[in-house]
């Protein structure tokens, strides 16, 4: 077995220990994170996102920050504020949770709409601005953000432009019955992350990055994904279709899915697979007629 | 433009092409036609070949204005078919010599196809269709080549897309030639030109005449018998019946030749036979001994039992008729008819004259005398040959004294001439005798070494008698024709003939075919299209219906063809692999496991497992191997062949009902 097959296996099975009974959405977390997307994690507090988000960074050997966003959080709460040093007599940049290579970001609709949007640009470019000098984030770079979709009061929901720059929207949901047994009778997990053995280091991380975008796609693929894009774009029911960059962001999944999956070319099924993870929060349903993202599936034939 | 200059290749082509369309009207055309257009074409390659363009506007109006006199006072009409060809193929030879352009081009190879189609007016053998259909096809590759867009493609492509090109109009041919409305006669007639040979027999006779007929083996007609077939000695096919005679030659008299025909009633079995005329620019179709009813409106028996058509026989026709082979006349013979069957000139065969009284002498009752004549013929060292001593002017009684050697022609004229010296009446017969059986088609052959002459004379009480002299001589001639009578004499293919069964065969089954082709082909008429018409269950068929159908049949086969179009203009994807999956697929499906179309290849194989664990490895290792064509780097080891192999191999069973 290929090396790289056997560290994502054991990542995801480190994981699986964490996280219980949510293999499907531990694989599409992984598989975000390999894509160099960033992950929102949507569901109701208590299920285990912190858990998960702190169980990845520590088995990648990621350094793990955590930011809880409140209505009264600033950009600088998040990037960090120059401070004047009296002993040098000059200004010294004090670096916010942002500089680290797993960035938590708890229940994000809760800021600003300023402050939502100061982490989303550090996101999307990979560096942060502040007086005119520009401070490059660490590498590999990763934000994992949650939101409660339930808790609507004081919130600011992302607008979808701000939506798009997520690779994936995963819900973890409640455990299954077996799975909320172990919980209940098994030891606290938090503890149990800070047990958990590193995997990888920055550099294997990088080289499994890597091996995502090696992952041989087929014209007959491509063929399929235009046709999935295409479709979301005229399909009935939806406001808009997929973009350019969640086109990118789509194919860039499947490969890191297929990678996952131990293959070195896409098939159609990967790209099944992450459809719904990476599409959902992007197209916009019109009104109360939602168009279940499962049905865009159906609707187009696989070459 | 430089890029539209013609090369020396294509010129090569379209004047090889022309040559071609050209060889077909080689025996129509007069050869300083020809000559002209062949000096053009060489002059215009020669000028390809040293690189340097047509020759000065100057010099070609000069030509043109030399070639047309020349024509004009060839054919004194630039009007009807030979004029035309030859005018159409100066036009083509001249064409060629000032071709600079590839609209030149287009422009010869529409001469070409003209010139291709005028040559079906002048004959409409199936050899000549073919050829001309070659032609056509050549052309066609030739314009392909021309008008090729990038690189010229190879002979052998070009000459594969010009065959389908030509394929594709078959079905446009089949629907006209089927459907186009036929009429019972030609709207228009092609002004049929009058040096167009007459061929068969004529309406005189010297000795000798039919000596060229005898050697060649041209077919005159084909009959076909409904019912019986008389005996050979009763197969005499009547033609002009001659009753005119100068001492040397005999002719169809002009005076005697109108009114209805003297009234006979007929006797003994009656024969029901169709005769299928090849033209021969004459106006009498031969029926056989003594014909009584025919289907041809247009013709009617002469007064000498000849039935005469009103205009010639310029393209093949058909005629039912019945014929009995005994005749009883009931009416004495008219005083002129027998005044002009008794003339013959006094000063002219004196030896002759004699003879007959001498003879009349002794044989006072007719059939007596005939018998006496036609033993002379017997007994007497008459020799039956094609090859006579010439006669000269008192032709018969050199023969019946001197030379004794004759054919069919000269017998009979010798006998007639006795018989009027006798007070006879009597006259010369010409038409055909026997025939041939094909027993691949089961009709009879009646080529012109058929041609036969014999005699008629009239007897009180009983009417006109048929009296062939040179079975007296040759009875053989009579029982078995003239090719094996004939001896050293025969023509080269019946000496083969005899020596080689096998080619008898192949000849036989030729003529079959081109009467097949006559029959099916050339006289596909308006009968013929009612008859489609009945056998396409359409009610009351009428031309009205006849253009619907038409034009349904149109309008279907331009759907097809822009179809067709359609396709060459989008050609399908060649995924084979695909085709091969979805064939996989509907076996699937007939076997109870449908794929949905939005399901992958290996989401589907575990589908199938789980509902068919009996189908589960191979499908999911089809599928798999589907998948990997698809959708894997390519690689030597997953193959198609295999892959097609395995699928047309995968028959999986129908579900069971399990309870």
């Amino acid at each position: 077995m290929n090396p790289l097959h056997s560290q994502i296996d054991a990542i995801l099975a480190q994981l699986n220990q964490v996280v219980l009974g949510k293999d499907a959405q531990i694989r599409l977390c992984l598989a975000c994170l390999l894509a160099r997307g960033h992950l929102l994690i949507e569901d109701i507090p208590g299920v285990g996102k912190t858990t998960l988000a702190h169980g990845i960074a520590q088995t990648l050997g990621l350094s793990f920050q955590r930011v809880q966003f409140t209505s009264d959080l600033l950009p600088a709460d998040v990037l960090g504020v120059s401070i004047f040093d009296r002993e040098t007599g000059k200004f010294r940049f004090q670096r916010g949770p942002i500089f680290a290579q797993l960035v938590l970001a708890d229940e994000i609709n809760r800021a600003s709409p300023k402050a939502q949007s100061a982490l989303l640009e550090a996101m999307e470019e990979h560096q942060v601005t502040l007086d005119g000098v520009s401070m490059a984030l660490p590498e590999p770079f990763f934000v994992i953000a949650t939101q409660n979709p339930q808790d609507q009061v004081g919130t600011f929901p992302l607008p979808e432009s701000q939506l798009d720059r997520f690779l994936m929207r995963v819900h973890l949901g409640y455990p299954a019955a077996a799975a909320e047994r172990e919980l209940l009778s098994g030891v606290d997990r938090r503890d149990l992350v800070k047990t958990l053995k590193t995997i990888t280091t920055t550099d294997s991380l990088r080289r499994l990055q890597q091996s995502v975008l090696e992952v041989h796609v087929a014209p007959a693929l491509l063929d399929y994904v235009q046709a999935l894009i295409a479709h979301t774009r005229r399909a009935p029911g939806l406001n808009a279709g997929l973009s350019p960059r969640a086109g990118i962001g789509l194919l860039r999944a499947a490969r890191a899915w297929a990678l996952i999956c131990g293959r070195n070319a896409v098939i159609p099924e990967h790209v099944q697979a992450i459809f719904p993870a990476v599409v959902e929060h992007r197209v916009r349903q019109r009104g109360s007629d939602a168009v279940a993202v499962t049905r865009l599936l159906e609707a187009v034939p696989v070459p | 433009m430089i890029t539209d200059r013609v090369s020396y290749e294509q010129l090569l082509g379209i004047s090889g092409c022309l040559g071609l369309a050209l060889l077909a009207h080689v025996t129509a055309l007069p050869l300083w036609v020809l000559a002209i257009v062949v000096v053009c074409g060489v002059i215009r390659l020669l000028l390809a070949r040293r690189g340097s363009g047509a020759p000065p506007r100057g010099i070609l109006i000069a030509l043109a204005a030399l070639a047309m006199p020349l024509l004009f006072l060839r054919f004194h009409t630039f009007n009807g078919l030979a004029a035309g060809t030859a005018l159409l193929s100066v036009t083509a030879g001249l064409k060629l010599l000032e071709t600079k352009t590839q609209r030149d081009i287009y422009i010869i190879t529409l001469i070409i196809y003209f010139v291709s189609l005028a040559a079906l007016l002048e004959g409409d053998s199936f050899w000549l269709l073919g050829y001309l259909i070659g032609v056509c096809w050549l052309t066609t590759a030739t314009l392909l080549r021309a008008t090729s867009s990038g690189s010229a493609h190879g002979w052998q492509r070009s000459l594969r897309y010009g065959g389908r090109v030509l394929a594709q109009a078959l079905p446009l041919t089949l629907v006209l030639w089927l459907l186009f409305p036929r009429l019972a006669s030609p709207l228009w007639q092609i002004p049929s030109d009058s040096r167009t040979a007459a061929s068969g027999l004529s309406d005189t006779m010297s000795p000798g005449d039919i000596t060229q007929l005898a050697l060649s083996d041209e077919v005159a007609f084909r009959v076909r018998f409904d019912t019986g077939v008389p005996p050979a000695s009763d197969r005499y096919w009547r033609g002009p019946v001659l009753d005119t005679f100068d001492g040397h030659t005999w002719t169809r008299g002009t005076s005697g030749t109108g009114g209805a025909p003297p009234p006979q009633e007929p006797q003994g079995p009656a024969y029901h036979y169709t005769v299928m005329m090849e033209p021969h620019q004459h106006r009498w179709i031969f029926m056989l001994d003594w014909p009584s009813t025919w289907d041809q409106p247009r013709a009617e028996l002469s007064n000498d039992y000849t039935l005469m058509q009103r205009d010639p026989l310029s393209r093949p026709i058909d005629v039912v008729g019945t014929s009995y082979t005994r005749v009883q006349y009931s009416e004495p013979l008219k005083p002129g008819t027998r005044r002009r069957d008794l003339r013959q000139p006094a000063d002219r065969n004196p030896r002759t004259q004699q003879l007959a009284q001498e003879m009349r002498g002794a044989h006072p009752d007719d059939m007596d005398l005939v018998s006496a004549v036609l033993g002379m013929f017997h007994q007497q060292p008459f020799y039956y040959t094609l090859t006579p001593p010439k006669l000269a002017d008192n032709s018969v009684d050199e023969f019946l004294f001197d030379t004794k050697r004759g054919f069919c022609g000269h017998y009979a004229s010798a006998f007639a001439a006795l018989m009027r010296a006798a007070g006879i009446p009597a006259r010369v017969v010409t038409g055909y005798h026997g025939g041939m059986l094909n027993p691949y088609g089961d009709y009879w052959i009646l080529r012109q070494s058929d041609a036969h002459a014999w005699t008629e004379i009239w007897i009180e009480g009983r009417g006109w008698v048929r009296v062939d002299p040179t079975a007296a001589i040759a009875p053989e001639r009579v029982e078995k024709g003239l090719s094996n009578a004939a001896g050293a004499d025969d023509s080269l293919a019946s000496r083969w003939q005899r020596k080689t069964p096998w080619f008898a065969g192949a000849r036989l089954r030729l003529d079959l075919l081109r009467e097949m082709w006559r029959e099916r082909i050339l006289d596909f008429n308006q009968d013929s299209q009612r008859k489609l018409l009945e056998f396409l269950k359409i009610p009351e068929p009428d031309g009205q219906k006849l253009v619907l159908v038409m034009g349904t049949a149109m309008a279907l086969v331009l759907v097809w063809l822009t179809w067709q179009v359609h396709r060459e203009l989008a050609p399908p994807s060649k995924d084979v692999a695909g085709r091969t999956y979805a064939r996989l697929c509907a076996k699937l499906a007939a076997a109870g496991v449908a794929r949905k179309p939005h399901e992958g290849a290996e989401a589907y194989a575990i589908r199938v497992a789980h509902e068919r664990p009996d189908l589960a490895k191979t499908v999911t290792a089809l599928c798999r191997h589907y998948s990997a064509l698809r959708y894997a780097t390519p690689s030597r080891s997953i193959t198609l062949g295999q892959f097609q192999a395995s699928v047309r191999a995968f028959r999986p069973k129908r579900a069971m009902r399990t309870l």
